[in-house]
């Protein structure tokens, strides 16, 4: 063979007698100290999870802030996406110090007293106290399951940021008088994040007793936080995994970090009879692909169906390294959602992408500050089932 | 030093070490590539779930043409450290060199079409991370007393003898690939897996906060696969090369490997670090600038970056008053990119690596960037790896001004386009403008013209360029400079609005007294006296000619109160709320034959 032949040259389409096995036999693993391989790939596991008759997701809030300007100089001015979010000076953790220069500490300490009944007060400190006060919304839904028998059972998925925007979207959706009534069996919080978690003294004015889901992964300034509000009820923290929650209903965890110096995120899945599988998420920062594939791998959904998905829609974590695949539009098309509900963190020309790529994608009424109807806004509804 | 341990991972991973352990990597990848700016200068250049497989990852790194892969093999404990291996593979991109080192059936692999396809989810396929493993990655994890530690293990050379050599099938008929007893692969293992670690250990360095204090090499005597002849795969001794192991410690020493007999550097802190590791990338914690570069997209931020086509000849102060706009920005925590039409050599360099564009430069506020292919695919990546809040596109010539305008206006599903700004050197352009069509073409087609170096100038000169240059742009914004110094406020308003000014006197409404374009290309202006027909109107655009170059104005329609400024370039028009105070209601029109046309508009508009 002539020494200046290149291999790339004559490889392509080529075959050989030397089969892979035989080479791979004793590879890289010799280097190892422990050289076996434990985790081959797993077969799906199937798990069942039941089954429910519908699903019912109501937007009480995605809009989490209303000035997309604000909110950029502030995470910039108090340092960038790495700072602890805790220390921004946001509401309601201000000091009086400005941006970039508070803590849960001293921000806590001014309201404490207050919380979780005289909310009014305790706002009118925080705005005194915290930077762009009345930059802050929130993001929470309300999800009602249908259970195969026919009867309706309720949850909240978060609770937003600001307690005076909550308090008045929870009003607005009678949300309050659900708690009151204690119509509403758990709140599940998707991820520590200030725009789904901060908000928590308005659910505890109403139902201080609510049970609380929180993934693995909370900070100590979060813990603290479940404390100072008055929550006297149930604390659940879910493991990375799977979490079965009633017939047809699960949550999972993810192991993830996430900007702000937050960890890990909390999805819910459901299996809908006739229809197949229903996502419900706070902001999908794992990505919609890791999210449907877990889904796939773990547990056993009607028909093999991904049916429908509501929420913050992110397509993964990172930069992808061939940047033809970072579209959202195409990843979320390889899974063949019936029925898609976006809003919050998918950003709304991603949205339109969505509709004018001819997805199925429910579109909302822009009221109540929610800025474009391609988002399943404030106040809109969406069925699945 | 305590290690900043909490912002890597939450407490309660923190408590089990062999959990801590299995997602250190992952999680120093994911908080190194929150910030483009960080991310890029650590050499991270994409990363990819491998969503379908367990715990696997593929990413590329700087400088490398093909994409590693990284998986969990098996995890454990020893005390109170959790230990966790991964397996280091890597892709070679099809037609780059490394190719010729791998084993002949990984070539063969690496050439079909599935290859990259596959490689996304490797986990997925054997053949894959067996053909094309080359390393080993562990990650040590202290619980108590926290401590983190990295150590890669391979060979300096993986190699493969073929006994009997290795004949390849082709379409064109059979080949002797290796010679009897030849190399079947030769793989330069600890090379090629370098790269990887230094940008996992940079990472680490940044997301504790704090340099490695200790370092140890070791190796022992290497070995090489045979296969052939009547003995099937055996492994035999190789005195000629080494297995390497590298180990760094943060918080702790490097955990001991037993296989490894022969030191060649041990290294502990405060001691000063050995010689050849005096520039490694991981030596500094400090990566500068993570603040005003934001991946928006983590916050579904999707306002586009405002596009800013920086024009002037070489020497008339371009460069001065662009530092200036972006210090100017970098100060309100903006970030900045600033792309060069032209191809230099550092673009050349990138065309090689694949690329569309080729950073040559990134720091707090801005990342610099050559062009290497097409407009659209650079700005693409640029955008997407970058979040920068402006785009500045500079380009020292405009010879071809209609392609670059409507390459332009094709980029409005990335862009925001704001303005063409040509600096004008005061001293040198009268001369300019009267030997050069490109020099003429720049003023006609800006918004914003900036006279600089107006120090050096006389008043009387001075005003008789400004007649040339309006002459030339009447609608343009002027403003005399000097070093380059000027707000960008004053030349864009607050937020980019500002308003449209009405055509100076010099040139007589009604499109009659055109400029005479020594080059063809005129201006024309109508002046409307009442509002619009907005279907009228539309239609009139729509029928606008090619040689249409830019038109631009402030109208008034029947159905609307206010007025409304009119932005054209060929194959995208926009209509958008006029400023406060905006008076006039005109159209100018800038392109070949603009008078003729300009009449014609008139006549379609009934105005």
């Amino acid at each position: 063979m002539s020494g200046n032949m290149k291999r790339r040259d004559f490889l392509k389409g080529a075959a050989t007698g030397v089969g892979v096995g035989l080479l791979g036999a004793m590879g890289v693993y010799s280097y190892s100290p422990m050289r076996e391989e434990h985790f081959t790939q797993s077969e799906r596991k199937m798990t069942e999870i039941g089954v429910c008759k519908s699903v019912k997701v109501t937007n009480i809030s995605e809009t989490s802030w209303f000035d997309n300007g604000t909110l950029m100089g502030d995470i910039k001015g108090a340092g960038g996406l790495l700072v602890n979010q805790y220390d921004y000076n946001w509401p309601p953790f201000g000091n009086g110090k400005g941006l970039g220069k508070g803590s849960y500490d001293e921000g806590i300490a001014q309201i404490k007293h207050l919380l979780p009944n005289r909310l009014d007060e305790a706002w009118d400190i925080i705005e005194a106290n915290s930077v762009h006060p009345e930059n802050a919304g929130g993001y929470a839904a309300l999800v009602e399951v249908e259970e195969m028998s026919g009867n309706k059972r309720k949850f909240l998925l978060d609770v937003g940021w600001s307690y005076k925007w909550c308090d008045e979207c929870f009003k607005r959706e009678g949300i309050d008088k659900m708690l009151e009534n204690k119509e509403i069996e758990a709140l599940f919080f998707s991820h520590e994040h200030f725009d789904h978690f901060w908000g928590l003294p308005v659910a505890l004015k109403y139902d201080p007793e609510i049970t609380i889901y929180i993934p693995e992964g909370f900070y100590e300034e979060g813990l603290q936080y479940i404390k100072d509000c008055g929550h006297k009820g149930k604390l659940i923290t879910v493991k990375t995994g799977l979490n079965k929650v009633i017939p047809g209903m699960a949550s999972y965890v993810f192991a993830i970090p996430i900007i702000c110096r937050v960890y890990g995120e909390q999805s819910l899945y459901f299996n809908v009879a006739d229809k197949g599988l229903v996502s419900v998420t706070g902001c999908c920062h794992q990505g919609i692909i890791r999210f449907a594939e877990t889904a796939y791998n773990e547990i056993k959904y009607e028909n093999d169906k991904c049916h429908g998905i509501y929420g913050g829609l992110h397509i993964s974590p990172f930069d992808d390294w061939d940047p033809k695949y970072d579209d959202l539009v195409i990843s979320l098309g390889d899974y063949g959602f019936e029925r898609i509900g976006c809003n919050h963190c998918t950003g709304v020309l991603c949205a339109k992408k969505f509709i004018a790529a001819g997805y199925p994608v429910v579109e909302g009424t822009a009221r109540f500050r929610s800025k474009d109807k391609a988002y399943l806004g404030n106040g809109d509804v969406i069925t699945f089932g | 030093m305590p290690l900043t341990l909490n912002t890597l991972l939450p407490p309660a991973l923190l408590d089990d070490p062999v959990q801590a352990a299995a997602e250190l990597p992952r999680a120093l990848m994911t908080r190194a590539n929150f910030i483009p700016g960080v991310r890029h200068r650590l050499g991270w250049r994409g990363v990819r779930d491998c969503a379908k497989g367990k715990g696997g990852l593929t990413v590329r790194v700087a400088d490398m043409r093909g994409v590693y892969g990284l998986h969990l093999l098996n995890t454990g404990d020893a005390g109170e450290t959790g230990l966790a291996t991964f397996a280091i593979s890597y892709f070679p991109a099809p037609d780059e060199e490394l190719v010729e080192s791998f084993s002949i059936q990984a070539g063969i692999v690496a050439q079909t079409e599935d290859y990259l396809g596959r490689v996304r989810e490797f986990t997925l396929h054997d053949d894959l991370r067996v053909l094309f493993g080359i390393a080993v990655l562990e990650a040590h994890f202290k619980s108590d007393d926290a401590g983190v530690a990295l150590a890669l293990t391979a060979p300096e050379q993986d190699t493969v003898v073929a006994i009997d050599g290795v004949t390849v099938q082709t379409p064109t008929g059979p080949v002797q690939a290796v010679d009897p007893g030849g190399q079947d692969q030769h793989l330069p293992a600890w090379d090629i897996a370098l790269p990887l670690f230094s940008a996992l250990a940079a990472s680490a360095s940044y997301c504790l906060g704090v340099p490695p204090q200790s370092l140890e090499r070791k190796s022992r005597e290497g070995m090489r696969r045979v296969y052939g002849g009547e003995s099937g795969l055996r492994s035999e001794g190789a005195p000629d090369v080494r297995d390497i192991r590298l180990g760094l410690g943060w918080g702790m020493s490097v955990p001991r490997n037993m296989d490894m007999h022969t030191t060649e550097v041990v290294w502990e802190a405060p001691a000063p670090l050995p010689e050849e590791y005096k520039d490694a990338p991981w030596r500094s914690a400090d990566i500068p600038g993570a603040a005003n570069s934001l991946d928006k997209r983590t916050m579904g931020i999707t306002d586009k970056p405002r596009l800013i086509v920086l024009t002037g000849f070489l020497g008339s102060g371009k460069t001065t008053f662009l530092a200036r706009f972006i210090e100017e920005q970098a100060a309100k925590n903006g970030f900045v990119a600033v792309v060069q039409n032209e191809i230099g050599k550092k673009g050349l360099d990138g065309k090689l690596l694949g690329q569309s564009y080729a950073v040559t430069e990134v720091d707090e506020g801005c990342v610099c960037c050559t062009l290497a292919g097409s407009l659209r695919s650079a700005l693409s990546g640029i955008l997407s790896e970058f979040q920068p809040d402006f785009v500045v596109l500079e380009t020292t010539g405009l010879a071809n001004p209609a392609n670059l305008l409507s390459e332009i206006a094709d980029l409005d599903d990335m862009l925001e386009f704001a303005s063409v700004t040509t600096v004008l050197d005061a001293a040198c352009a009268p001369r300019a403008l009267a030997e050069h069509e490109v020099a003429r073409n720049q003023i006609q087609l800006a918004d914003v013209l900036l006279l600089n170096k107006t120090d050096l100038v006389a008043e009387a000169d001075l005003i008789d360029l400004e007649t040339r240059v309006r002459q030339l742009n009447p609608t343009a914004d002027l403003h005399r400079i000097s070093h380059g110094d000027v707000h960008s406020t004053v030349l864009y308003g607050v937020n980019f609005r500002k308003f449209l000014k009405r055509p100076a006197p010099l040139l007589a409404p009604m499109g009659q007294h055109a400029t005479h374009g020594d080059d063809g290309i005129q201006n024309a202006i109508i002046e409307f006296d009442t509002p619009l027909n907005r279907e009228s109107f539309s239609e009139g655009i729509s029928a606008f000619p090619s040689e249409v170059l830019r038109a631009k104005g402030v109208v008034r329609f029947r159905d609307a109160e206010e007025p409304e400024v009119f932005q054209y370039v060929p194959g995208h028009h926009a209509l958008t709320p006029a400023e406060e105070g905006q008076d006039g209601c005109f159209l100018v029109i800038i392109g070949q034959d603009a008078p003729r046309i300009a009449e014609d508009f008139r006549v379609a508009v009934g105005a």
